[in-house]
This record gives C-alpha cells, structure tokens and sequence, in this order.
C-alpha cells in the first residue's frame, strides 16, 4: 500500500521516500540531523517535545518534522538553511532547560544523555533564566528497580507511550497539565512490569534511571561488547557493559529482526550470575571430599570410570550450538551411547522433528506480518518476552490472536483466551482444524484457515506435555494452512535439539534409526556404533534410579531442580555410582558429584546460540573465563582424548565447519510414527505448573532488585467454582496432594483459570514445584483448606473472584 | 666540495673573549648560593603553589564536597584515580545530593600532578596542595586512599602521615 | 467495591453501557462525576474502582481526572466558587474579585477550602463567557458580570445555606449534586 513514492526536497536535496514517511525519517536518509527528544522509530509519533521544528515552504508556522509526513513536492528546511528553524530550535531547548537541574555531575545518564549531547550541538550555550528552578522531591522509586526524577524530565512521553502501545503495561502515566504535569504512578502501586527497564533505555535524560546501574560506573568506564542474552530462546541481542571485567549494566541492542530495541528486565538486569560467589572456576574430583584437580587428572578419573561402562547425558538449555554438537558427537561415537537429552517435556513427535531440522518457517517477522496468530500452551510473557511484544505488535497491526492454555496469560486484551484443562487441548484442536463450530476454537480455525500463510501457530513446550497435542496441532496447522512452529523457552533448547542432544535425532534433526539419515552424519563422523535410539531423560533418570546405568554426566543441568519428578531425580542420583557434573557452580549436586568440571559462562565463550526461530546468533568471548575454566566443547574434546578417542577437530572454526555442513536446514524429514495413544487422565482436579520469567532458577541468583520488583511467593491459582467446592477461600492457604508430594500454599482465586485445573508456579520461593509432579508438568491434585491459618471466617462466601467477568 | 678557509682571529681578540668567560665563571662562583638545604632547611613554597598531593576538601558543616562524579578520573591522562559512587544515606549523608564517593584513590606512581583533575571537578572538592613531600616504599603505598586524601597535609618537613592509619 | 456499590454501581454500569464495545474507556468522565457526586470529591478509592469497572489501571485513570480541574481530587467544600482570573475578566478586576471571594469564605491563607467546609475556592481559566467578564462560577453555574460587593453577598448567601440564583439557568443544590448532573444522570440518587 505504501508503495507510492514521494519525491522531496531537504536542504536543497532531493529524496525519494514511501508515502507516509516522516519527514525526520527522510532527513535521516540524507544524513541531515534533527534534533528530537520524543521522537523514536518504534514509538507512534507525539510532537511533545517540540524539538524538530522545519520550515515547511509555502507554510505560515514552522512544523515539528517527527509528526508531520512527506509530500510530493515538498520543500523543506531544517535548521541548516532556514534561520527561522535554527532560532526556535536554540529557543526550544533554551525552554527545555529551564527547570532541568545541572545535576549531570552525578547523573547516570551523564556522558551519554541525549539533552546532553543536543544542547551541546543545538542548543543555546547559555540560559537567561535567573529564578529558582522547580523542584520535586527525588528520586521516586517506581518499583525495585526504576527510579524516576522529575526534575529532569523534558515531558517527552517516550516511557508512557513504551507503557501504553508496547509492553501494555499502563503503570505510568502523565498526571496534570500545563507547569505541573509530570510522569507518575498511582500511589501504592509498582511499576510492576517485566518490560519496566525498556523505558529506562529510551528516556532521553536521566529522568529514569535503573536502581542496578545507579551510580555504579560513568559512560567512560565502560568497555561495551555486543552479545545475545543467555536466559530465553527469543535470542535478544544485547550490548554490555562491563567495568573492569565485572558487567554491570546490559541494554538492548537494536535488531529489527529480533528484538527490535526491546530487552525483558531478565535480561537486562539477571547479569551477575557469572560473578556469583558460588561459582567454582578449578576442577574437582571427590576422593575424601571434592578436591581440586588439575583437568587431566579428572579426565584420567572419567576416563577409568567409563571405560566399558554405561554412560548417559543430561545437559540443560545453556550450551552453544558448537558445545551441544560436541556434547552429540562425544557421546555417540566415544561412549557409543545414544542416552542423551536436554529435554524436559515429553516426545514432541513430528513437531519436534520438523523443529529440529529447521523447517518450521516461522520468525518474527512472520508473527509481526501474520493475520491470525493461535498460541497453545504458551504464556509468552512469561516465557518468552520478547515474543510476546511481537505478538502484541502484531495485534496492534489487525491481527486476530487467539490462546489455547489453562490460564490467562498477560495477552488478555489483545486476545481471545480459550481456557481449558490440560487433557482437552487435543480436542480443542481437532475443533479448531475444523474449524466450523462457533465456539472460540472454531472461530480460531476459522481465522487461521482465513489467513492461509499468514496464520501461525505457535505450540510451547508446556503443550508437549498433554497428551495427543503435539500431533494435534501439527495436524490442525495442515487443515487450516497455517504456518507451526515450537517454542521452547531455555535459551538453547531449540540449538540442542539441531545438534542432536536427542536420543533419536542426530545434528540437523536426523532419526538415527532412519539409515539414509545416519548415511548423511556417518560421512563426517564414521561409523557410529549404536544405531538404536537411546533413553530420553525421564527413561534415563529411571535407569539410573533402577542402577542400569554407571556413569551420569550432568552438563549444565540440575536435574533436582529441573525436572518435573524431584523424587525420581534423587533416587536417579543415589543409585548412580559415578556423577560427572559439568557447570558454573555444583549448588545442590554437591551431595553427589564425584567430579565438576567448570564451565566458561555465555561472557566468556564464543559460540552460537538459537533462538526458537531457528536464527543463530554469535556469542563473543567478552573476558577470559575465571580460573582455569573452559568452554565446554573444549572439556569434550579433550575428553575424547582423554579416553583414548578424538573427536576430530581442534579449534573452534574445524568444528563450526563441521556443524553447518550437518544442521543446515534441510529438504524434508522422513515420516514419523504419530505418538502413542496417551494414558487418560482423571477427572478430578489437574494441576499445571510452568516457570514464571523471574524465580528461583540458576541464572537470576544474584539479581536482588529484580526479585524484589518482580518474583512473587509461590501460590496455587483456582477457579472459584473449585475453591467453593474444596472449601478454598481467597487470601487463606490451601494443602495440595498429589502422587508425589503435598504442599501447602496461599491461595489465590481467580475466573482465569479453566475449571478443573490447578496452576502453581514451578520455581519460585517457598515451593520447587517438581516436588509435585511424576515426570510431567502436569497432575492430578487434591486441595484442602489448611486449618492452622484459615481465612477469616472461611468457607465458600469468601471465595470472591479476583476479578469482575466483563 | 671545498670551501673558504675561515678567516684568523685576532689574538687580542681571542684573549679579550677568554677573559670574559672567565669573569662570568667567577662571578658565578662567588655569587650567594640559591640550593634549598631540603630536608634539613624547609622553605615555605611561594604561596598559591600548586605543585604537591591532592586535597579532598570538605564543607563547612563537615560534608565532603566530592560528590563522586568520576569527572576527575575521566580527566585524568595518567588514569591515575579511581572512584566509586554510592547513594547518599538521606539521613546521615556523607556530602550534599544523592551520590557520594564511596571510594576515592590517587596513585602517586601514576599523578604527573598535572592539576586537570582540579580543572575538571565540579565543586572544587578536589585540589592541589603544596605538600609535595611524597615517600613510598611499596606500590601500595603509593595509592592514597579518600580517606588519607581528605585529611590536609602537615606541615612541611614533618614527618609524612601515617599510612597505616 | 466501596464507592460504587448496590445502586450506584448499576448507575456506574449503566454509564459504561452508553457507549459502544470496545470503547467502554470513553466512560471515564462520566464515571468520574459520578464518584463525585457521591464522596463530594474523587477519593483514591474511586479512582482505583473506576480503573476496575473498565478495565485500565488506576494511573490511566488518574491522569485523565488530574488534567481537569472540574474532577477534584483534593478535600472538597459543599460548594465550589471558580473566579476566572484569565485576560478578559483579570482586565476588569477578577483579582479583587479573587480576593473578595477569599476573605469572604474564611479561608486560611495558602489554602482553597473555608474552615467550615462549605466554600472551596479557586482561580479558573478562562470559563468562555468573556464578554460577561468578570465571571464566577458556583458548582459550575455561572455569574455574570460580579464585582467583589456582589461576590461578597453571593458567599455570604452560600454560607447562610442558600443557593443564589445564576445568571442563565438553574443552579445545582450543591457541588455533588451538580456532578451528578455533569453524569448524565436525572433525579436524587437511590
């Protein structure tokens, strides 16, 4: 629509731009600068800040250009040619000034602030201004971690509108008018919003600062490195700052494929877990207790241990693409052993298999353009932020967004929810492949089928868990034409996958079972001695608990808290006689390791992560890893060594050749059996869990001011209908049961959850989740008031929904 | 390539000239002797001499002037300082405003005593003084800590103050 | 809910039912006038129950009901004088008006509301009947053309209970009953 082109004139040179454009945009194009404070590419246009006044030919008043767009024949004139512009520009921030405070002695921003460097180059040099200036009281702490300081702010609107037609999160508002309007919050409320520190990154003065970041460093301390952000799949790129080695800020790094300029506050602010006291940089090998141990003598440990043995792997989300291959080739040709996982969910089927060999299609720039967008067991804003903006920005665009899931999710207002328990998924998506009934899920297939290539379908890792709705929304994105890809929220997942940290997929999604697949691999590795795929993770912490198993490496992985069966981890662990841990810290392996061999941490290793796009993105070595500490694909390949074998290749570059030729996305996958019948469920009550973006898990240690901003107590979710029926009130605490373990914790009742189902968060304080479960993230559940802190009067009448239904 | 011989002095001419050194040397010689018997003879430096260690100075209600801006140590050609900021505790601050110098060091192995420190800080917290009578005997000596840097040097000639403390 | 509770939030519902769906959050003036009439001013509670009736967080709220000085947020009189003080009226004597106004209601100097809590006074923009300058307004009905003698009779009238009669119109008993009326709504509330 936007493909007429409109030819103008600035400074005397002609552009040619899309009709629509602004006219600062097409300065930009010629290189000619206009000063703005308001004014940014992602924002919708404002004018608040009066800054970019042009001359406009022909026009009695001058324009502000970031608000006013191109036309055919236009002849414009910034400040470089039209004196009347220079002169309200000079005026303008003459104005702008007034009230500012000359604090930038001590101003975070100082140094690198946008007022800063414009009054410098446009502005007037010196006030007239002779009274007292205003002032507020500062700073106001509008959660944890964002402070704001009224007195320097120009009123600009950008962290308002980030609120309103970003995140959605309208915690932030401006209050008043005229002399006293201001950015406020309503009193006793937080900025509660895991997006909170994007407005601190395009506030153009230092009206926001971040507690983290406050008075910590000056611009001119930093050495800043570009990298990709360890906690989630959605691959943020990010630029950090360190001061003398230690990080001690990350911002967001504009990338309009991925993030565009955005960062969750994970990511911006869970940065110290490298420095974390407990990180353990020497090898260690337990003979009386751990002992340090130089790496060969630990290598010459595993080495005797393995040899003949039966081994196994279980690694986490956190490994390079480069490390995950290694880890793949290590154990397939070394230890002959196909009894590797990374995985937590259960079999993700053909779905998995066309994720893993890159021919899923979908990218964000798909779910930006797509008309309809269904998701199924995701809560994007918890478990991939960044996503979820896109979807947001998708809706903004028209798209209809529809979420098949057991609870709300922050999507609300912009979607239509279809809650459901988690044994009726499968159904929903049969309805919504037809896609004829009037119901939600009908109105979904309908969107989709309507939308063709523009539909997407986007299936968390959660939904891998119910039975029958990974090939169930495979089969429901064929009927209706939509585009389907899996979204797993660890950073790697998807990377691992590709490199074949499976039991039955080998690099670039390739069954081993299937022969002309592993033809394919066999030519870069050799023969590969074990054809017959191996034991996923719960079958291996199984066969470790049953004593089938010698040695288990556990790399970048703490089964006892990640794994949806702490139980069956602890007795995996016990009656497995040799532990190799492979890590940045032992924490609760400690009991059990005999070995722990350190790992370099995402700052300090080159590599690739994958984000659940499918798009790899290079991590740089931004500092040298801590003790003698090494990159794990390193510690495999000298371990291969070590055990008389070679994994055949030496520095980092032999092996990336290697893997791009294996994980290039391919033609086509051979067929895939559809998964097996799932067991029924029962009808009582189902208890579903999932991480919330801020807990409990490895990465955020050390990220106070986060958890004090955003992680929340663990608590059971319950519809209010199956509160009365169990005698559950609002605010009292409830005891679950389940086959594994009970619990007892605050209740919260609210209408957005499905009735019958459960919800309690996975990781965070006061309850590991997995204590609860039995292999999956799912369960049945029994709920009782608990009577030594029981409600007020108690009982069904206090069980007030949350919320009023619209 | 030859070229012209030069032309022979006079002799008169050239004793006239020796003379002459001579008289400059022996005028010299007797001259009163301008050497400051340093340590055994302390002579007050002019005053306003800026030429000796850093001063952090304080305000009168005992606040210290330094907010921790770090402008010193952005000024600094020899990298010579170090600074860490912090947030004033509002109810018993260390100096006026929101942020104060939790930690402030000066490596005197580093300072060139050039003064643009001085130049750059913003509330003439940080000043050269004329105590120029600097003695280390270890790298970690050299390194002045805030709090040996706020305390205003003795007098000259005294004994340097007492590191350890 | 508090302030919106039993007959008050059928009203409030009704209010929101006025406009279309989807643009419920045009409703938050009337919502506004209607916790007005009720509490006199618009307390924090009402702000934060009217962000719950339509679904926007209570700063979206507040910053709409901070920008008009109609809304008042702060400790309210029965009756509120408004003198505009802008061009038209200053240049024929609204200040003296202003401070007629003031020493008539027995205010504190500094504050805006009378001791006994019947008058809240404060300087208005301009009100839009320049050409009837100087123009005061109680509980949003207009007087035209007041001197600071008049002004004086008018409070002292306030004061006694009565309610003078405006220029144009009708008056308001009072200032919740006249934001009940910028509501929308008829009648006494039930």
């Amino acid at each position: 629509m936007s493909e007429d082109l409109v030819t103008l004139t600035i400074d005397g040179k002609e552009v040619t731009v899309p009709a629509g454009t602004l006219i600062i945009r097409a300065a930009e194009q010629l290189g000619i600068e206009i000063p703005r404070f308001c004014d940014h590419p992602m924002l919708d246009p404002v004018g608040a800040c009066r800054q970019c006044y042009v001359q406009i030919e022909g026009q009695p008043k001058l324009f502000t250009s970031c608000t006013t767009t191109v036309a055919p024949a236009m002849v414009v004139r910034t400040q470089n040619t039209s004196d009347e512009a220079h002169t309200a520009q000079v005026a303008n921030l003459e104005f702008l000034l007034l009230n500012h405070p000359l604090d930038c002695p001590i101003c975070d921003r100082g140094g690198e602030c946008p007022l800063q460097d414009q009054a410098l180059a446009f502005g007037p040099g010196e006030s007239r201004y002779r009274e007292a200036k205003r002032v507020y009281e500062k700073p106001l702490h509008l959660s944890a971690l964002v402070n704001l300081d009224r007195e320097r702010c120009v009123l600009c609107a950008r962290c308002t509108r980030f609120c309103d037609q970003i995140s959605g999160d309208r915690f932030i508002e401006l209050y008043a008018r005229g002399a006293s309007q201001q950015v406020a919050i309503a009193p006793g409320e937080d900025f509660r919003s895991p997006f909170s520190g994007n407005t601190v990154q395009i506030c153009p003065v230092g009206a926001l600062t971040a507690t983290p970041y406050r008075f910590v460093a000056r611009p001119f301390d930093l050495s800043t490195a570009d990298s990709v952000c360890p906690h989630c799949s959605a691959g943020c790129n990010l630029k950090i700052d360190m001061r003398r080695g230690e990080v001690v800020r990350q911002l967001a790094r504009d990338n309009l494929e991925v993030n565009d300029g955005w960062a969750c506050d994970k990511g911006r602010f869970a940065f110290g877990f490298p420095d974390s006291p407990d990180r353990i940089t020497t090898p260690l090998v337990r003979d009386h207790g751990l002992e340090p141990a130089s790496f060969g003598e630990v290598f010459g440990r595993i080495a005797e241990w393995t040899e003949g043995k039966r081994v196994a792997f279980l690694s986490g989300g956190r490994l390079t693409d480069e490390e995950s291959y290694a880890l793949s080739k290590l154990a397939r040709t070394v230890f002959a052993t196909n009894d590797l996982d990374h995985r937590r969910h259960l079999e993700g089927g053909e779905l998995e298999l066309l994720w893993a060999a890159g021919l899923t299609g979908v990218t964000y720039e798909r779910v930006e353009r797509a008309k309809a967008i269904v998701l199924v067991g995701l809560d994007a804003e918890q478990e991939v932020p960044i996503l979820h903006l896109r979807i947001r920005k998708a809706a903004r665009r028209g798209a209809k967004v529809f979420v098949i899931h057991h609870r709300r999710t922050r999507l609300h207002d912009v979607a239509t929810h279809i809650l459901c328990r988690p044994d009726e998924v499968a159904g929903l998506l049969a309805e919504l492949a037809a896609g004829t009934s009037a119901a939600p899920a009908g109105l979904a297939g309908a969107a989709l089928r309507e939308a063709g290539n523009d539909g997407v379908m986007l299936i968390g890792a959660g939904a891998l868990d119910r039975p029958g709705a990974a090939d169930a929304s495979l089969a429901a994105a064929s009927a209706t034409g939509a585009r389907i890809t899996m979204v797993s929220r660890r950073a790697n997942d998807h990377g691992a996958l590709r490199a074949g940290v499976h039991p039955g997929l080998l690099p670039g999604g390739r069954p081993i079972a299937v022969p002309e697949d592993r033809a394919e691999v066999e030519l870069v590795w050799g023969q590969i001695p074990n054809y017959r795929p191996g034991r996923n993770a719960r079958q291996i912490l199984e066969a470790c608990a049953r004593r089938e198993i010698d040695v288990l490496f556990l790399v970048g992985v703490d089964p006892l808290r990640d794994f949806p069966d702490a139980a069956l981890a602890l007795r995996a662990l016990r009656n497995v006689p040799r532990k190799v841990v492979q890590s940045l810290e032992l924490g609760s392996l400690e009991p059990y390791a005999d070995a722990f061999l350190p790992a370099a941490a995402f700052v300090e290793k080159d590599g690739h992560f994958t984000t659940w796009e499918g798009r790899s993105q290079r991590l740089k070595p931004l500092r040298p890893a801590p003790g003698i500490a090494l990159p794990e694909w390193e510690i495999f390949a000298s371990l291969a060594l070590a055990c008389g074998s070679d994994l055949g290749f030496e520095t980092l570059e032999e092996l990336q050749e290697e893997l791009g030729g294996l994980v290039a996305a391919r033609e086509s996958v051979p067929d895939w059996p559809p998964s097996p019948a799932p067991p029924p469920m029962a009808q009582g009550l189902e208890l579903f869990t999932y991480p919330l973006l801020v807990d409990e898990g490895r990465l955020s240690e050390g990220a106070a001011r986060l958890k004090a901003a955003l992680q929340e107590e663990a608590f059971v979710e319950v519809h209010p209908q199956d509160a009365a029926a169990t005698g559950l009130a609002a605010g009292g605490r409830a005891i679950l049961r389940t086959e594994a373990g009970q619990a007892e914790l605050p209740v919260r009742v609210t209408e957005h959850i499905a009735r019958g189902t459960v919800f309690v968060p996975f990781n965070q304080p006061g309850l590991a989740a997995n204590t609860l479960l039995s292999g999956t993230f799912a369960t049945a559940v029994t709920l009782e008031p608990a009577h030594a802190a029981a409600g007020p009067s108690g009982g069904p009448a206090d069980a007030q929904p949350e919320e009023v239904p619209a | 390539m030859s070229r012209e011989p030069a032309p022979q002095p006079d002799v008169l001419q050239q004793v006239g000239a020796i003379a002459k050194g001579m008289a400059t040397v022996f005028k010299q010689t007797f001259r009163k002797d301008n050497t400051e018997q340093w340590p055994k003879q302390i002579v007050a430096p002019p005053e306003r001499s800026h030429i000796g260690r850093h001063l952090l100075n304080k305000h009168e209600n005992g606040l210290e002037k330094c907010i921790g801006c770090e402008l010193c140590a952005f000024a600094c050609p020899a990298d010579a300082i170090w600074v860490e900021g912090a947030d004033n505790d509002p109810e018993n601050p260390t100096s006026p405003g929101e942020r104060y110098a939790k930690d402030y060091q000066i490596n005197y192995l580093r300072c060139i005593m050039c003064g643009l420190c001085v130049e750059a800080c913003p509330t003439r917290a940080l000043t050269l003084t004329s105590y120029f009578e600097l003695s280390f005997t270890s790298r970690e000596e050299a390194i002045w800590t805030k709090e040996q840097l706020l305390e205003p040097p003795p007098p000259l000639g005294t004994d340097p103050v007492d590191r350890e403390g | 809910m508090a302030v919106f509770e039993g007959a008050t939030l059928a009203e409030a519902r009704a209010i929101v039912a006025r406009y279309p769906a989807g643009r419920e959050r045009s409703s938050v003036m009337p919502l506004l006038y209607l916790g007005q009439s009720i509490e006199g001013r618009v307390t924090r509670e009402a702000l934060r129950e009217v962000a719950e009736l339509l679904g926007l967080t209570t700063a979206e709220i507040e910053s709409v009901a901070s920008f008009y000085t109609m809304i008042r947020l702060r400790p309210t009189g029965t009756h509120v004088v408004t003198v505009c003080t802008n061009l038209a009226c200053a240049l024929r004597g609204a200040k003296d008006v202003y401070e007629a106004a003031h020493r008539a209601s027995d205010i504190p100097h500094g504050a805006e509301l009378s001791e006994d809590g019947v008058i809240s006074l404060h300087e208005e923009e301009c009100m839009g009947a320049c050409e009837r300058a100087p123009v005061v307004a109680i509980d949003f009905a207009y007087h035209d053309e007041i001197s600071p003698a008049r002004v004086t009779e008018l409070i002292q009238a306030l004061r006694r209970g009565e309610v003078p009669a405006p220029s144009r119109g009708t008056a308001p008993r009072d200032f919740r009953h006249a934001s009940r009326v910028l509501a929308g709504l008829e009648g006494d509330p039930a």
